[in-house]
């Protein structure tokens, strides 16, 4: 894998070019390895590996290479995903959805009700993300550079259980466009609103087993150490 | 999908080919083994609700095969190379050759795991009881199973099974999402109530 193409890579996803670019990565790899593009860019390639594996594969756990990342390099990793929702997937749907209530001839509450419910969902993952910006990571840097546990913060435990909220309800979101909208909207619009939807589930569901399967496991055998 | 599959054969062309077959339909988790001896019950997690096997049977898999199907009644499907006949030491409820078709392997695996009776989603589509809608508007106004309970004079654990149901065909679960439904099917009238405080 590591000397495989990084073309052949997004050629067989290219959902993953939002992957790449979080690693600071753009087009124009040419005929060069990953192995190549990896060290030219200062990443660990084994880390940039097991992160596209999670991403393409959902029972992908790198448990023997865990030890040779840095939760540094995870940390920064998931900072770069919560500015690419922040800054580009959530606006971009908020928009698809105005759009589409502005093009609703009919003027139905059916597409009001679902912007509500998506408001308040959208709120919750925001209060999500800034705790873990807030909350989280600061915690697990000071874990790695000092070696010592701020004995005020519950530790990583607490914060495992916030994820199961916020993706069921973003699964109901999904359930109520896709069964129970009244098919009066802008088909265009609206599909192009579903496949963002879609692609913003696969990467936040990716995004939380990043967190649960490598990052949480590294910080709870450091947790134990110190 | 809850459980596993469990696929025993010493070749590995066999059973990884087997298990991505069966991974492009079901979202359940596969265990390939090569022999018997890595299988380990304390280990592995979920209940096995399939065993795919070799026909060409160790005295060992024998043992652990006829533990599955007469004490936990687990369909066992052998896996025949060539044109031997199915060995007889084990009623196999099925068998794969090379020559089965991926639809024919599709059709067998839900047959023997029983997909359309135990799975939720079977339930999809099936319109709400009268009962089920008097819970959903009480959930969608806010009130705890508890007040439910109360309300419609039935015990908490009917309302959770209720819930349930509810979550089970409309494929809804949060609260705030239920309300929406609610309102969505003209369940609650949106007038009388105060949407933007109860989501």
């Amino acid at each position: 894998m590591p000397n495989d193409k990084m073309i052949s890579i997004i050629r067989s996803n290219y959902e993953l070019l939002p992957v790449l670019n979080r690693f600071g990565l753009k087009l124009g790899f040419k005929d060069k390895t990953v192995k190549e593009i990896c060290e030219e860019n200062y990443i660990n390639p084994d880390f940039f590996l097991a992160i596209i594996n999670t991403y393409n594969n959902k029972k992908y756990f790198p448990e023997k290479e865990l030890s040779s990342f840095s939760p540094l390099e995870i940390v920064k990793y998931l900072k770069a995903t919560h500015i690419y929702y922040l800054e580009y997937l959530l606006p971009r749907i908020d928009d698809l959805l105005k759009e589409l209530i502005r093009q609703n001839e009919s003027k139905s509450q059916d597409l009001k009700m679902i912007e509500m419910f998506y408001r308040n969902y959208k709120q919750e993952l925001v209060s999500h993300i800034r705790e873990e910006e807030e909350m989280v990571f600061p915690y697990v840097i000071d874990l790695v550079q000092n070696k010592s546990k701020i004995s005020s913060h519950p530790g990583i435990h607490a914060f495992e259980k916030e994820h199961s909220n916020v993706e069921i309800k973003l699964n109901d979101l999904k359930n109520l466009i896709l069964k129970y909208v009244n098919p009066d909207y802008d088909q265009n619009t609206c599909n192009e609103f579903i496949t963002n939807l879609f692609r913003f589930e696969k990467d936040i569901m990716d995004h939380s087993r990043i967190e649960d399967k490598i990052l949480i496991p590294m910080v709870l055998s450091m947790e134990k150490s110190v | 999908m809850k459980g596993r599959i469990l696929i025993l054969h010493e070749s590995s062309i066999v059973a990884e080919g087997l298990a991505a077959i069966i991974h492009k339909y079901y979202d359940i988790d596969i265990q390939t083994l090569k022999s018997s001896g890595d299988f380990d019950v304390q280990r592995s997690s979920g209940e096995v609700r399939m065993i795919i096997a070799s026909n060409e049977l160790t005295d060992e898999v024998y043992g652990l095969l006829q533990r599955f199907k007469t004490k936990r009644q687990i369909p066992v499907i052998a896996v025949i190379d060539g044109s031997e006949e199915i060995n007889n030491k084990l009623t196999f409820d099925h068998s794969f050759n090379i020559k089965t078709s991926e639809q024919n392997i599709q059709e067998i695996c839900s047959k023997y795991l029983n997909i359309g009776s135990v799975e939720t989603n079977n339930k999809e589509g099936i319109l709400l009881s009268v009962r089920e809608k008097d819970v959903l508007k009480l959930v969608a106004s806010g009130l705890s199973n508890k007040q439910i309970a109360q309300k419609l004079f039935i015990s908490v654990h009917t309302v959770i099974s209720h819930r349930k149901h509810i979550t089970e065909k409309t494929g809804i679960k949060s609260v705030s999402g239920l309300t929406i439904y609610a309102i969505l099917n003209k369940l609650i009238d949106t007038e009388a109530y105060n949407i933007e405080s109860g989501l």
